[in-house]
């Protein structure tokens, strides 16, 4: 089932799939905007702040509050690349009306966009019209806190690294969250201009999958974003770089006892890109499951890792490999990716292998249908960006048609950009010992 | 019965318009068949071992011990076959993806699929109930489990875990890592895995669970041609653990280069009934207490928050089964004390000036929410269903009881749980706090 697109204001589109499957229906609400390294962390900051508290909820408890009694609403918040795109805004997720106990009236769908009406129009401000200091200040302190806090998880930060230096002359390679001295430096003021301006040339793009009739989701947002510019702002580019003419390298030391082996490689093949389908499949025999090449090489033949995995950043024409292993086995692991990398270059894949991976994506592919959150997963993108209408069904017959060669020239379309080390410093018996 | 079922009974709950269908196989196996109109097919077969079965009373009754980690290394072993084909590939080459993991007091295997369930399904049975070990093949997996290890021991969060449960409790074995250490692991070998599998992989220790577009009779055909349907009785006996109410430490402290310190606060709860239909509502009762108390809806979370000392919400939960109970809290905070010292005193003025209504309200309708969401998801519903059979009690009621838990239940539980010697705070410092 493809979505149908209403046109809520020119500035506002909403795409929508009505099913009964479901007893949860999914909403979310999103800004597209160019990913930017100054304006990226405003923006990230200043929905940190609207969730505070507002005109009629003034604390985050009566926020909670709010949507707890609609049975447990959730109101979480996306903020994602998509290319060189940020992807920022609310997804609201409630249960369906007859799946309420018997003889409750509530909307949670009509409340949980009352809150973020809320949120996004009114939020807590000053005398002056100002977003207040006190709020303002403890997100800077909590988002500082955030920031600092990325090295607890050794694995997202090589990974965050690695695209910080490959795709450091890109929007990519901004941070969304930025970084600790610049978001100290954000003042109240700012802030309040910058909502000012984002919600007069925002493009804003709605989706939704449940029970609720469109035409009435459309009259709701209708009324949400009954001031909304007259113009959508244009959609942003995302620029896609050739591989450069030497791989780089950077290596950072960490106190942990276990290396992070991040290789970023360029594809430039994105989800419009005729070979798109081949691409992914290709993944799946490279680094996509517990049964490729990285996996049954690394893992199982060599006993290197226990992570080892590859996958595409498609809006971005990028791929990456990523793997735990002992900061001694760091050229072993190396050598042993780029040399299944070549292999798959110049050698055709089996039949099977071939077979095994086309079966993967179909199951995945399949179960694209089966929740609300997986149904937009599958379109938004597709939809918002590429205006694609390849449905799933459309998606697997192509996934079928895909033969050994065109594996092969999209494994030849993947060259290497940044080796990304995180050095761990730290001994196994230090580790043991403590 | 032809059919090798020694009892059936179908359990519903029409205003959600939800059933499944429990079967007992002659062969001890639990069968659980959830019908659903999705492409997903996801099934679990889960094995009665975990980390916590350590130790244990043999069929003779003599103390049995493992090193730690065994229920999770021979998890891993168990996808290697006799014919040299990895069961990992077996599922790939049929399009499906398989998987398993190990907790305190189980190990599941399990697969999800769009098609060629059959096939599927038979596999999974098949390699859970046929062993083969060689010394090459367990040695070849004691270096991924090693990184494995090291992987989590990097994390601060993991760490405060496990000092935490260390904390806690004295003697009882869910003081120990699921994974064990690099340590314990050099101890396991072919010889140690066939004895396990000898003794807890039989099917009267399995329950298998399957939901999708499936019926109960294309389920008791693949199990009826892969499960031999001669009982045979447990050859183990769990151990008991004799643990005092309160905790062994009210403090668990480490040093890590963290920015800021990551802290675990834990309740033990010793207070355990032999009765499951008790245990289930004392479930919904602490459930919703901890909904009460730590949510970012209630008074202190959101207090600590608008006050800097937490810079997020809180992560939270109890669970309970008939050998443990436990309630955690986590976070991040400069000050890991005053959070401590605030949640106490702010459950001695909810004991003094009782729960607020509006919040015991909140609560209830939150947690009847969260059952219900999770009824979209195939994956869910099996884990769910499994892990309240596992525990002797049934799911689909659960949305019941949850509207039945009475304002002074919860009270109750309130005075009777959540007393400050049944506590520990666990804190990873950074290590330029050390003195």
């Amino acid at each position: 089932m493809i979505p149908s697109l209403y046109k809520i204001t020119p500035a506002v589109n909403l795409r929508a799939i009505r099913t009964d499957r479901f007893k949860n229906a999914q909403l979310s609400i999103s800004f597209i905007l160019p990913a930017d390294r100054e304006l990226s962390p405003l923006t990230t900051l200043l929905f940190s702040v609207l969730r505070r508290g507002t005109e009629q909820y003034p604390t985050i408890k009566d926020l909670n509050y709010a949507l707890d009694m609609q049975y447990g609403a959730s109101l979480s918040y996306r903020n994602s690349f998509f290319g060189d795109c940020q992807v920022i805004g609310f997804v609201l997720e409630t249960l369906g009306k007859r799946y309420l106990p018997a003889g409750e009236q509530t909307d949670p769908l009509e409340s949980g966009l009352h809150l973020i009406e809320q949120m996004m129009f009114h939020p807590l401000k000053d005398e002056q019209g100002i977003l207040r200091r006190d709020i303002v200040e403890s997100e800077i302190k909590n988002t500082c806190d955030d920031i600092r806090a990325q090295v607890n998880d050794a694995r997202s930060y090589a990974h965050m690294r690695l695209r910080e230096c490959m795709c450091a002359d890109e929007p990519y390679g901004a941070s969304l969250v930025g970084k600790v001295d610049q978001i100290a430096s954000f003042t109240p003021k700012m802030l309040t201009e910058h909502h000012k301006t984002l919600l007069q040339s925002a493009r804003i793009e709605c989706f939704y999958v449940g029970s609720d009739d469109p035409e009435r989701v459309a009259v709701l947002l209708g009324k949400l974003f009954a001031h909304a510019p007259a113009q959508q702002a244009p959609m942003p580019r995302t620029h896609i770089l050739p591989p450069p003419a030497q791989m780089r390298r950077v290596t950072e030391d960490m106190p942990v006892a276990q290396g992070k082996l991040e290789i970023g490689f360029r594809t430039g093949i994105t989800p419009d890109h005729p070979d798109a389908i081949a691409q992914s499949v290709f993944n799946e025999i490279f680094g996509g499951t517990s049964v490729s090449r990285l996996f049954m090489n690394l893992r199982e033949k060599h006993s290197l890792c226990y992570h080892c995995y590859s996958a595409a950043v498609a809006h971005k024409g990028l791929l990456h490999v990523s793997c735990g292993i002992l900061p001694q086995n760091q050229q072993m692991a190396e050598k042993e990716i780029f040399a299944q990398l070549e292999h798959m270059q110049t050698k055709l894949v089996s039949k099977q292998e071939l077979a095994m991976a086309q079966k993967s994506l179909i199951n995945v592919l399949r179960q694209c249908t089966d929740s609300p959150a997986a149904l937009q997963s599958y379109w938004f993108g597709r939809q918002v960006f590429y205006g694609s209408t390849i449905t799933p069904e459309q998606c697997i017959a192509r996934v079928k048609a895909v033969t050994a060669q065109d594996v092969m020239r999209a494994a030849r379309a993947v060259v290497p950009d940044t080796v990304y080390f995180l050095n761990g410093t730290l001994s196994a018996e230090e580790v043991q010992d403590e | 019965m032809s059919d090798h079922i020694i009892s059936r009974r179908v359990l519903r709950n029409a205003r959600l318009g939800e059933r499944y269908t429990e079967l007992l196989h002659s062969s001890g196996l639990r069968i659980f068949v959830y019908p659903k109109k999705c492409s997903t097919i996801y099934a679990v077969l889960e094995v009665g071992l975990g980390s916590m079965d350590s130790e244990y009373l043999d069929a003779q009754g003599n103390e049995q011990t493992m090193p730690e980690g065994t229920a999770h290394y021979l998890e891993h072993k168990m996808f290697e076959n006799e014919d040299g084909v990895n069961s990992d590939l077996k599922f790939s080459a049929r399009g499906a993806d398989a998987n398993a993991f190990t907790s305190y007091d189980r190990t599941a295997y399990l697969f999800n699929c769009t098609s060629g369930l059959r096939a599927c399904l038979s596999e999974l049975l098949r390699f859970v109930t046929h062993p083969y070990f060689t010394e090459e093949s367990v040695e070849r997996e004691r270096g991924i489990i090693a990184e494995e290890i090291r992987g989590a021991a990097d994390h601060p969060w993991e760490r405060a875990y496990s000092q935490l449960m260390k904390a806690m409790y004295k003697t009882h074995t869910v003081r120990n890592e699921i994974a064990g250490s690099e340590r314990s692991i050099a101890g396991v070998t072919p010889e140690l895995l066939y004895r396990c599998t000898d003794t807890f992989y039989i099917p009267s220790n399995m329950s298998l669970a399957v939901c999708g577009d499936v019926t109960p009779a294309e389920i008791l055909r693949v199990v009826n041609e892969c499960i031999p349907p001669e009982y045979q009785p447990p050859r183990f006996v769990r151990k008991t653990f004799d643990e005092d109410a309160h905790v062994v430490n009210e403090r668990a402290i480490s040093y890590m280069p963290v920015p800021k310190p990551v802290f675990y606060i834990g309740l033990k709860d010793t207070d355990i009934s032999p009765d499951p239909a008790k245990r289930i509502h004392k479930d919904a009762c602490m459930t919703l207490l901890f909904e009460l108390i730590f949510s970012m809806s209630g008074k202190l979370c959101s207090e600590l928050y608008e006050k800097g000392v937490i810079s997020y919400g809180l992560y939270y939960g109890y669970s309970i089964c008939e050998r443990v109970a436990t309630g955690t809290v986590s976070g991040e905070s400069e000050d890991p004390e005053a959070v401590f010292a605030a949640l106490l005193s702010y459950i001695e003025e909810l004991k003094a000036n009782g729960i607020p209504r509006e919040d015991f309200e909140r609560c209830r309708r939150v947690e009847y929410g969260n059952f219900v969401s999770e009824l979209d998801s195939p994956e869910n519903i099996v884990n769910m269903l499994l892990s309240f059979a596992d525990d002797g009690s049934e799911m689909l009621s659960y949305a019941q009881l949850m509207e039945s838990v009475t304002y002074e239940q919860v009270t109750e539980y309130l005075h009777r749980c959540f007393i400050k010697e049944n506590m520990c705070l666990s804190v990873v410092y950074p290590e330029d706090m050390q003195e």
